[in-house]
């Protein structure tokens, strides 16, 4: 009998040992669960030319004229312009205007990016979110898509797209209009916005032989107008 | 065979049934006792658990390089592929700019203080150029010392809704710091998540 009491004992101090241990696990879990973010993060390669044109000089030696794409974001549209000179209006444009005209001219994209700030600021960052989208959806993208693989389709070799932007563009758009430039898709020309969005990227052989997404215009630079 | 405990052997075989018995009912308490204990066996297997998750989520938390979501900051979504890479960082949320994770300047409705420039004009932002210049150098510093190349580049954190004007004003002083190549960080998503085409009503 007295044996099997010092047996029960030796038995018993593993229980009150774990319970401490237990509750700093269980708090420690759920605070770091709220701390990680499950976001991928990843970055878009930009370049901010001081003075000159954006694209390469050695361009200059053939006797073709450098492309020396560039795509303005105001807030009717985007303007393009390649080789100096600004690219006329896509049909069912207005012809005094930008080269994209917005696909949904109801949308006021100057008051919903306001309007998306505002929320933001008050703390209502859904409703806010929910304006910026709607401000971004409002631009042509796949007409943009369409018009930069007729530029690309012309000049293969250039990569290079310099952005400007009316002051009080958003960033988002900024970085949904270098999403656009950046891949090229399985076709050329899109007629339809959910298949435009849906399509894959088209991939090529690499230099080094792997897979890799074929470039449309990938490599972005910032310009000034002082 | 009768001296022996005064017990026949019918009553011995009883004895020994009811002793069984009773060891057995002790047995079954014990084991039913033993149930309130089990919680025991349960711990152990979801220690395990628990203590797996702490060591991943510890390792995830000690990961992150770049804070992309915060009270004032949530930078855009894009279809970008590419790597983040461990760089000097400038971040610009909503309220303020950052180098490396401390404030330099505020932000007040997208814009920095006209105080804080030469003029209205003017795109270049003196405190900034004065934290960058000195991250560059110790940068720079911290190459020679490993014996690597300086690469002048920069990541830019910058919330979705900065204004152009301001994401320019930050390149262009953080050129005028002998910077040249300059990331934007982005959260990973899908061409078809970014186009938004779920909202759109498709098939009526």
């Amino acid at each position: 009998m007295a044996r099997r009491t010092r047996e029960d004992v030796n038995e018993t101090p593993e229980e009150p040992d774990l319970a401490p241990f237990m509750n700093l696990v269980i708090i420690l879990i759920p605070m770091l669960l709220l701390s990680v973010v499950f976001l991928e993060v990843a970055v878009i390669n930009v370049t901010m030319p001081l003075g000159g044109s954006a694209t390469s000089d050695d361009a200059e030696d053939d006797d073709e004229e450098p492309l020396d794409l560039s795509i303005t974001i105001s807030s009717s549209g985007l303007y393009l312009s390649a080789a100096g000179s600004i690219v006329q209006p896509v049909t069912g444009c207005p012809t005094q205007g930008p080269t994209i005209c917005l696909a949904d001219d109801t949308v006021d994209v100057d008051a919903a990016f306001e309007d998306a700030r505002r929320l933001i600021a008050a703390g209502e960052e859904e409703a806010g979110e929910d304006r910026l989208n709607e401000g971004l959806r409002a631009y042509n993208w796949r007409a943009l898509y369409n018009k930069l693989t007729e530029f690309k389709n012309e000049y293969p070799d250039e990569s290079t797209v310099r952005l400007s932007a009316d002051a009080d563009i958003p960033f988002a758009l900024t970085v949904r209009t270098m999403d656009v430039a950046r891949y090229r898709l399985e076709a050329d020309v899109y007629e339809d916005d959910t298949e435009f969005w849906q399509a894959d990227f088209r991939t090529e052989q690499g230099e080094d032989g792997d897979e890799q997404y074929a470039n449309l215009f990938g490599d972005p630079a910032f310009a000034v107008h002082q | 065979m009768v001296e022996k405990g005064g017990f026949s052997k019918e009553e011995e075989e009883w004895i020994k049934a009811q002793r069984q018995r009773e060891a057995e009912r002790q047995k079954r308490a014990a084991r039913r006792k033993g149930d309130e204990g089990a919680t025991d066996v349960n711990i152990n297997s979801l220690m395990d658990i628990m203590v797996i998750m702490l060591v991943f989520l510890l390792k995830s938390y000690g990961e992150e390089p770049i804070r992309a979501v915060g009270d004032d900051l949530k930078v855009p979504q894009s279809t970008s592929q590419l790597e983040p890479v461990d760089t000097m960082t400038v971040t610009v949320t909503r309220t303020a700019l950052l180098v490396n994770d401390s404030t330099v300047v505020d932000v007040r409705e997208g814009e920095v203080d006209p105080s804080h420039k030469d003029g209205d004009g003017s795109l270049r932002i003196e405190p900034l150029l004065e934290s960058l210049n000195d991250a560059v150098e110790q940068e720079r510093a911290e190459a020679e010392l490993l014996g690597e190349e300086f690469e002048p580049e920069a990541t830019i954190i910058a919330d979705q809704t900065t204004p152009h004007r301001l994401i320019l004003e930050v390149l262009y002083t953080a050129t005028e710091a002998q910077l040249t190549q300059f990331r934007f960080a982005i959260i990973r998503s899908t061409s078809e998540a970014v186009g938004g085409v779920a909202a759109a009503p498709t098939g009526i």
